[in-house]
């Protein structure tokens, strides 16, 4: 990237010859904008951290007394990296933008639920027998388990090469948002 | 260069603060008052009687007859006439019918929207400012409850606009305050809670305080709870034990006011009388402390479902808290301190800032921030967040969220729409804001209508709209349509409020007296100081001729000549340019008199000629 006031080379949201805000890239990488390696084990502080360090270079009051481009770029900046941390900072969200590249819609249709995971809840469901409590628990249980699932498998991943996005993790989401939904009693 | 100010827009009263060597004060007025009642008053209601007051003013006169005087206009902003019909009674307002935008108070021939209204105490706010500064202050940071919604923040910015001001920041009030008390303190790594009961609107706000930046984590509030209501209540309760009946406008308003003067009478007292002149009789009514908390126990208590909203969206619980800020004058309510003190497992509220002040004084910092040039801090940053879910309608009027509550700001999303009729080339969006399900439900707060889509078989346009919401938490809307790039054009109509339009004219009518009016007063004032300048030196020289020097005198008359025809003039700055050379060029003059002067005292002369030969009484 070349800074779009003084020509020299930038490398992140502010040129270090002139300290001009750069324009924020057109598709923003969730990772890139808040300067983080792409990665499954991040910790919620690290990415607090770096959402902070970044909001102070780009922030719109650092630019409110600046040219109306620059204030234009830092808004879009500021959003893109408020998003980044919102979709990173839960694991849940975070798999599944390392898995697909997007963010998890609030309400995305529940994919396709494999068989023998449909069988499995149909017994637990035989076997309370209409104790909402009892459900709850098994489905908790189980959430735990499909975590443990989940984790065992993007840590795989990470230990590669990272170039392929990680597979089979959306079918694990979408289990542990159907038994998110059975560990709430009452809804 | 120019000072930015900090103006805490109340339900009640406004005040104006500003950052000066350092330090943030709030700007006082002529009479050394700092709180400016949020009060407009007009008397004759014609065309050709338009006379109206601000302020002070316009509240010592709401007694009079055949005028009206506006107050707690703040609680109409941004809303629906139809929401607000019961509560203008209550303040005995006259709402002018047929409009179900705009909400329109009328008086006689008159027509005044609270936007017109809270634009009048802006613009006197801003002159105060100037006055105090001696110079036009720069740009404005105004606070609104953290709880406001998109429109109630337009309406504020509308009134700015109105109000000829820049605004550089909307401001929620309990940041305002934590900034104000973060700074003051210095409370690194510290959660406080900001409890924020003014007259008109509650709030509450959850902040971390991290490396400087300050996070606001979650905000409740209720935009139609405060110590107005306190007082209506104290109202209703004197007019049915006194059995008056149906009272008039007026009489209903000199009741409130008398129950307002009762409550701030029972902070520091345990008892006392009200007095109140009805029917040619005075009736005196005595109320105790504890009655008045009994009456005002329920009101207090629909804050805490917001506080407990609040703790729970920032996932905390109250012993979390590390310090408790109370800002808004209803704070001083004692029922009401100690409830907060019980809210939080008796953690004592912070009290050390005046809770009428601190909201200014936080704005005041903020736009010194904001100047790029501050003295306070250069490693501040305050990070602010929604408080109300963006939605769109979609199918069968259910609510599709697009950005989410506590989302931080600046936030955005975006949406792909299509059409549904073949060559279809406009699309309206219903934009939403609120937590419920259905449409209905929620607060209208536009249609935004894309126009401009290129013809295109049903289902084949795919127009990319991004909602954005800015720092001050306000929602704008762009749109392209991706196959062919199109930028469609949006035209937005606000559901409540007024449109663009109408702001337009709105400035176009106002005969803008208000800027030249300051310039005057700046004016008259440098002419002030020159004329006082050219006085003492004319004096100096005929009293002194013996210690001027060289061609000194034909130097200061030249000056001197200048600066008389410069003061015929309306040019300000040359005046002042040229006082202060006249200043420097006598400076070594006025050096030698001081001198001879200091010699002759030495030399034994009495002390008190000497005293009044130095100028010293």
């Amino acid at each position: 990237m070349i800074c779009w006031r003084c020509r020299e080379k930038v490398e992140g949201p502010l040129c270090v010859s002139c300290g001009a805000l750069q324009p924020p890239p057109a598709a923003p990488d969730h990772f890139d904008v808040l300067g983080l390696d792409r990665a499954w084990s991040v910790e919620r502080q690290e990415i607090d951290a770096a959402w902070r360090a970044r909001s102070r270079l780009v922030h719109p009051d650092r630019f409110a007394a600046k040219s109306a481009v620059e204030r234009r770029m830092s808004l879009q900046w500021t959003a893109a990296i408020n998003s980044a941390r919102r979709a990173l900072r839960d694991p849940v969200r975070r798999g599944w933008y390392l898995a697909t590249g997007r963010d998890r819609p609030a309400d995305e249709p529940g994919g396709s639920l494999d068989p023998d995971f449909l069988e499995q809840i149909f017994e637990l469901q035989l076997e309370a027998q209409g104790d909402p409590q009892g459900v709850a628990a098994q489905a908790s249980a189980m959430r735990d388990a499909v975590m443990g699932e989940l984790d065992a498998r993007l840590q795989a991943w990470e230990q590669g090469d990272r170039t392929a996005p990680p597979t089979g993790v959306t079918e694990l989401l979408d289990r542990m948002k159907y038994l998110d939904n059975l560990a709430q009693p009452g809804a | 260069m120019s000072k930015n100010i900090g103006i805490d827009l109340g339900t009640t009263h406004s005040l104006v603060a500003a950052v000066l060597d350092g330090k943030a004060r709030v700007l006082l007025d002529e009479h050394g008052e700092a709180l400016v009642p949020s009060a407009v008053r007009f008397e004759g209601g014609s065309e050709d009687d338009g006379a109206f007051a601000v302020g002070r003013p316009a509240l010592s006169r709401a007694h009079l007859a055949n005028g009206v005087t506006f107050t707690s206009f703040k609680r109409f902003m941004g809303r629906a006439p139809s929401e607000v019909a019961e509560e203008a009674k209550a303040f005995g307002y006259e709402l002018v019918e047929g409009d179900d935008r705009v909400i329109r108070f009328r008086h006689g021939e008159l027509e005044f929207t609270p936007v017109e209204l809270s634009a009048m105490i802006l613009r006197e706010l801003w002159q105060q400012a100037g006055e105090v500064l001696l110079t036009r202050p720069g740009g404005v940071v105004i606070t609104v409850p953290a709880y406001f919604d998109d429109a109630q923040r337009q309406a504020t910015r509308d009134a700015a606009r109105l109000a000829n001001l820049e605004v550089l920041r909307l401001l929620n009030e309990p940041t305002a305050a934590a900034i104000a008390y973060g700074l003051q303190q210095g409370a690194d790594g510290q959660r406080v809670a900001v409890y924020d009961l003014g007259g008109g609107t509650f709030d509450i706000s959850i902040l971390e305080l991290s490396e400087g930046v300050f996070q606001v984590l979650s905000t409740a509030g209720d935009t139609q709870l405060g110590g107005d209501d306190f007082d209506q209540a104290l109202a209703r309760v004197l007019q049915a034990s006194l059995g008056l009946g149906e009272l008039s406008g007026i009489e209903w308003r000199m009741l409130v006011r008398a129950a307002e003067a009762a409550k701030r009478r029972l902070t520091d007292a345990d008892q006392t009388t009200i007095e109140i002149e009805h029917g040619g009789a005075v009736h005196q009514v005595p109320i105790s402390r504890a009655q008045f908390d009994q009456l005002v126990a329920p009101i207090v208590e629909r804050t805490a479902d917001s506080v407990k909203r609040a703790l729970s969206d920032a996932e905390l619980s109250a012993a979390d808290i590390d310090e408790v800020v109370l800002v808004g004058g209803s704070t001083r309510v004692p029922y009401v301190r100690a409830f907060v003190q019980q809210l939080f497992g008796g953690k004592a509220p912070h009290v050390d800032i005046d809770p009428d002040q601190v909201v200014a004084i936080g704005a005041s910092m903020q736009a010194d921030i904001l100047s790029g040039a501050s003295q306070l801090t250069d490693d501040l940053l305050l990070l602010d967040i929604l408080p109300l879910s963006l939605g769109i309608e979609t199918m069968g009027g259910v609510v599709e969220r697009i950005i989410p509550r506590v989302s931080t700001i600046p936030a955005t999303a975006s949406q792909t729409f299509t059409t549904h009729v073949d060559g279809q080339t406009a699309v309206d969006i219903h934009v939403v804001q609120g937590e419920r399900e259905m449409v209905r439900d929620n607060r209208s707060l536009g249609r935004f209508r894309l126009t401009g889509i290129p013809a295109m078989p049903a289902g084949i346009p795919r127009i990319k709209v991004e909602f954005t919401v800015d720092a001050d938490g306000i929602l704008s809307v762009s749109a392209t349509e991706k196959s062919t790039g199109v930028a469609a054009r949006i035209k937005v109509e606000p559901s409540y409020g007024l449109s663009d339009d109408e702001i337009e004219q709105m400035l176009e009518d106002a005969i803008d007296h208000a800027e030249d009016d300051f310039d005057e007063r700046l004016l008259i004032e440098a002419r002030v100081e020159a004329e006082g300048v050219k006085k003492a030196l004319e004096r100096a020289i005929a009293d002194d001729a013996g210690l001027l020097e060289g061609d000194e005198g034909d130097r200061f008359q030249a000056v001197l000549a200048e600066l008389s025809a410069a003061m015929d003039g309306k040019d300000r700055q040359r005046i002042s340019a040229l006082t202060k050379k006249l200043d420097e060029t006598s400076a070594a003059f006025a050096q030698r008199r001081i001198e001879r002067d200091l010699a002759l005292a030495l030399e034994g002369r009495d002390a008190d000629d000497v005293g009044k030969a130095l100028g010293i009484d």
